[in-house]
């Protein structure tokens, strides 16, 4: 075996491209790596300091309270993705986070100084390639600065680079960062963080936000075989909550992770905000399965199974505050059915990096018998669809299922859904029983199913709905296919969209449009010059970001296809009024609410 | 289960039928096919068909203005190195791979006029401009000592691209200064079993 060549110094460049927001990742790589370094349980005295120096034009990070680097943390510190913390309760993992400093600097120069319990000083100097720790000191690189003087660890980020100065040193704006991220330290341990980037402190302080008008606290419920849910709890505020504290905040060890957006109108989505945190064992879980940049989780059995914990408790919530029962919206016609499963594959299904997660769509979701025209059941499966097309093991199938009543009288349905492999056999079955009300719609909450390796067959699944009410009358049928560590055929059959192309518009009769009507085919010519889409392409920081945006974009444009189409379809069925057309718009919502929320979840 | 990777394009002119009409557009090679898994790669390829396209355009305001200098510039051999020059962009951008298609954009569907005029085939029309890429590695020196037909021969020899120490291309250019090859006998040359084949070129009679 030889070894492989490594090019080291691109390393900070590769990880920097893994963050959408690169201060917001400072602070929280910073604040994970001291965090964890807290001398005692409970971080008594524990304190960071971002300070910038404008004579070195310089920051440093500098933590009290803490442990400072023995030669064994040492070592690990100035090594890559050399590290066991995924198997520890600590909060970081990889090890990686601590390149993005070099990536904040010029000339990527880091200085690194600390002092550990028996009062060792260590200093090294160095880039994303190499470092130095024997050959010189602080004072023959900053004659000025006087070294390390207590137990803790100090940072140098030397030269700050000019295109990201500006963003990093405006304080309020990294301050609240600290605070959406710290909350909860700040507040249960009195953990102090302080930023001084114009001569003057700074304490970031626990967050004021509004006053809840109704609160919801759930406490140590199980999930799963993973482990339990310390705490849940929902907050619904006479007002706004400011934008980086809205929805859940997913916990990990006084860190927050993620917030989950809360799926509710806007109006009440904006006053809702909350947090959950775990017992050790799903926390050690979801640690396994957490972004290298802290930012997310993979779509896997821990993260798939706690966030379908939070989304039926903060479902149940917004039924509870909402003051107004949601209006019912009638089953959109297949076009739009066809056009949300689009942006639902292409967001959960085909890029899951971006999501970090799956939720729903995937599978054909047909009623048994498309082809023919046939009549819409007035009692009938809505929505039936699993979260992907491809499952490997160690992941969930979720299933999205709602069930409609288009008469004007309740109904006793039974719902019976299995899934059985290709072979015939059987992988789940469920039976539900559900009173539904007339002019209603209701979601059924079908269990996470999971796939494991040595007891799941790879290959195809199908996944089958038979819904009936006993009164003789046809039982209601659908159906989706999935692939278990297997890959899905290509999608067989004509779709709404099938193509997305780019094209430059300029000084042609549509350089207006964002895109040009779909053509025979399912093609999408997308205008690629059009001042929007330039202004989204050059708002994107990192090539990452950028890709994320154009696939959102590109999205968008279906989007508004769709709806362009479905606007037609009503208008020659002359049933486009106000009252559609307002329907047909919060569809619109909706999707745009699918497409753009959901993967910065 | 290894995916295949998206095909490398770059953009290019064609017709397209907006509202019954048909209308002369640049589209980009990359297509987003939806459920083909590769919806990502399909943007990533987007955008470096998009880097490639701005490189496209700086370097053809770049070759405008060399044409300024030259109003002959047709087999004019220091027109074509100086283009050459310029042309080097595929290197040292990183698209070394893709200058075929650049090549077409550029000479094809751009500015043919800059590229030996003649709007060409496609194919052909990527000749003219790899010619000038290559001549636009040489020494000045070496430029200096053939005229344009000689080197459109010369660049043909494969044996000038493996052979690192340039000795083959000594040789050839000795025997141009001194015989004065016409471009055919070169051709005949090239195409002559008895063509240079090692030992010091010696066959060479």
């Amino acid at each position: 075996m030889k070894r492989r060549d490594v090019n080291l110094g691109r390393t900070d460049e590769n990880i920097a491209e893994q963050y959408l927001n690169l201060c917001e990742g400072l602070q929280k790589d910073a604040g994970q790596n001291s965090w964890d370094a807290r001398a005692t349980k409970k971080g008594k005295n524990w304190k960071l300091e971002f300070r910038y120096i404008p004579n070195l034009n310089s920051l440093t990070i500098e933590d009290f309270g803490t442990r400072g680097m023995n030669a064994k943390r040492w070592k690990e510190y100035q090594s890559l993705w050399d590290t066991t913390k995924a198997e520890e309760v600590t909060l970081g993992a990889r090890g990686q986070g601590k390149f993005l400093f070099h990536y904040f600097a010029t000339n990527k120069l880091v200085l690194t100084e600390s002092i550990d319990e028996e009062g060792n000083y260590r200093f090294s100097f160095g880039t994303s390639e190499e470092y130095d720790d024997e050959t010189k000191k602080l004072t023959d690189l900053i004659p000025s600065e006087k070294p390390l003087g207590h137990q803790g660890t100090r940072i140098w980020i030397m030269d700050l680079k000019q295109e990201l100065k500006d963003e990093l040193l405006d304080y309020k704006a990294f301050m609240n960062y600290i605070a959406a991220t710290w909350w909860e330290i700040v507040r249960n341990w009195d953990a102090t963080f302080i930023v001084n980037f114009n001569g003057t402190d700074h304490k970031v302080m626990f967050p004021e936000l509004p006053v809840a008008e109704q609160e919801k606290v759930f406490a140590n419920e199980k999930v799963s075989d993973l482990g339990r849910v310390k705490k849940v709890v929902l907050r619904y505020c006479k007002n706004e909550v400011p934008e980086l504290f809205r929805g859940i905040a997913v916990q990990r060890g006084g860190m927050t992770i993620v917030r989950l957006p809360v799926s509710a109108e806007e109006t009440i989505k904006n006053k809702i905000y909350g947090y959950c945190t775990f017992d050790e064992d799903l926390e050690l879980e979801l640690k396994r399965v957490e972004f290298p940049n802290h930012f997310g989780f993979m779509n896997k059995k821990a993260w798939n199974h706690a966030k379908e914990y939070i989304r039926r408790k903060s479902d149940a919530f917004v039924q509870e505050i909402s003051p107004i029962k949601k209006k019912e919206i009638t089953l959109p016609q297949d076009l739009i059915e066809r056009a949300v499963r689009i942006v639902n594959d292409l967001v959960r299904q085909y890029a899951p990096e971006l999501a970090g997660e799956v939720i729903r769509s995937g599978g054909h979701g047909k009623t048994e018998g498309d082809g023919k025209k046939r009549e819409v059941p007035k009692i009938r499966i809505d929505t039936f669809w699993g979260s992907a097309r491809k499952l490997e093991y160690d992941e969930s199938l979720i299933t999205n299922c709602e069930l409609v009543n288009d008469t004007d009288n309740a109904a006793k349905l039974q719902l019976e859904m299995e899934i059985r492999h290709e072979e015939d056999t059987r992988k789940f079955n469920a039976k539900y029983a559900i009173d539904l009300d007339g002019n209603k719609k209701e979601r059924i909450d079908i269990p996470l199913v999971d796939f494991q390796e040595n007891i799941d067959k790879p290959g195809e699944y199908k996944a089958t709905a038979i819904l009936t009410n006993g009164a003789g009358i046809e039982p209601h049928k659908r159906s989706f296919t999935f692939y278990l560590h297997e890959e899905p055929p290509p999608p067989r059959g004509r779709v709404f969209l099938n193509t997305m192309r780019f094209l430059y518009g300029k000084g042609k009769p549509f350089e207006r449009r964002r895109q040009l009507p779909l053509t025979d085919k399912g093609v999408l010519y997308i205008v690629f010059d059009h001042a929007d889409f330039t202004h989204v392409r050059e708002l994107a920081g990192s090539k990452k970001a950028q890709k994320h945006e154009v696939f959102l974009y590109a999205i968008k444009c279906g989007i508004d296809e769709a709806i362009q189409k479905l606007l037609e379809f009503r208008y020659n069925e002359g049933q486009l009024d106000t009252d559609e057309i307002s329907v047909i718009k919060d569809t619109c919502d909706a999707m745009y609410y699918d497409a753009v929320l959901t993967p910065t979840a | 289960m290894t995916k295949r990777k998206v095909r490398p394009g770059i953009l290019r002119r064609e017709k397209i039928v907006v509202n019954g009409k048909e209308i002369e557009v640049d589209t980009f090679d990359a297509k987003v096919v939806l459920g083909s898994g590769k919806e990502l790669e399909s943007i990533d390829e987007l955008l470096t068909e998009e880097e490639i396209e701005n490189a496209i355009q700086i370097a053809l305001k770049e070759i405008e203005i060399i044409a300024q200098k030259y109003p002959d510039r047709e087999k004019n051999v220091w027109y074509c190195y100086e283009v050459g020059k310029v042309l080097q962009f595929v290197d040292t951008k990183g698209f070394t791979d893709r200058r075929g298609l650049i090549w077409r954009r550029m000479a094809f569907d751009l500015r043919p006029d800059l590229f030996n005029r003649r709007k060409k085939d496609t194919e052909e029309s990527k000749r003219y401009p790899e010619f000038m890429y290559h001549l636009g590695k040489q020494s000045k020196k070496n430029v200096r000592r053939a005229t344009f037909n000689q080197w459109r021969e010369i660049l043909k020899f494969k044996e000038i691209y493996e052979d690192e120490n340039k000795e083959f291309l000594e040789q050839i250019l000795t025997i141009c200064e001194k015989e004065g090859l016409s471009r055919q006998r070169i051709k005949k040359l090239r195409e002559s079993k008895y063509s240079f084949s090692g030992e010091g070129h010696s066959k060479y009679k």
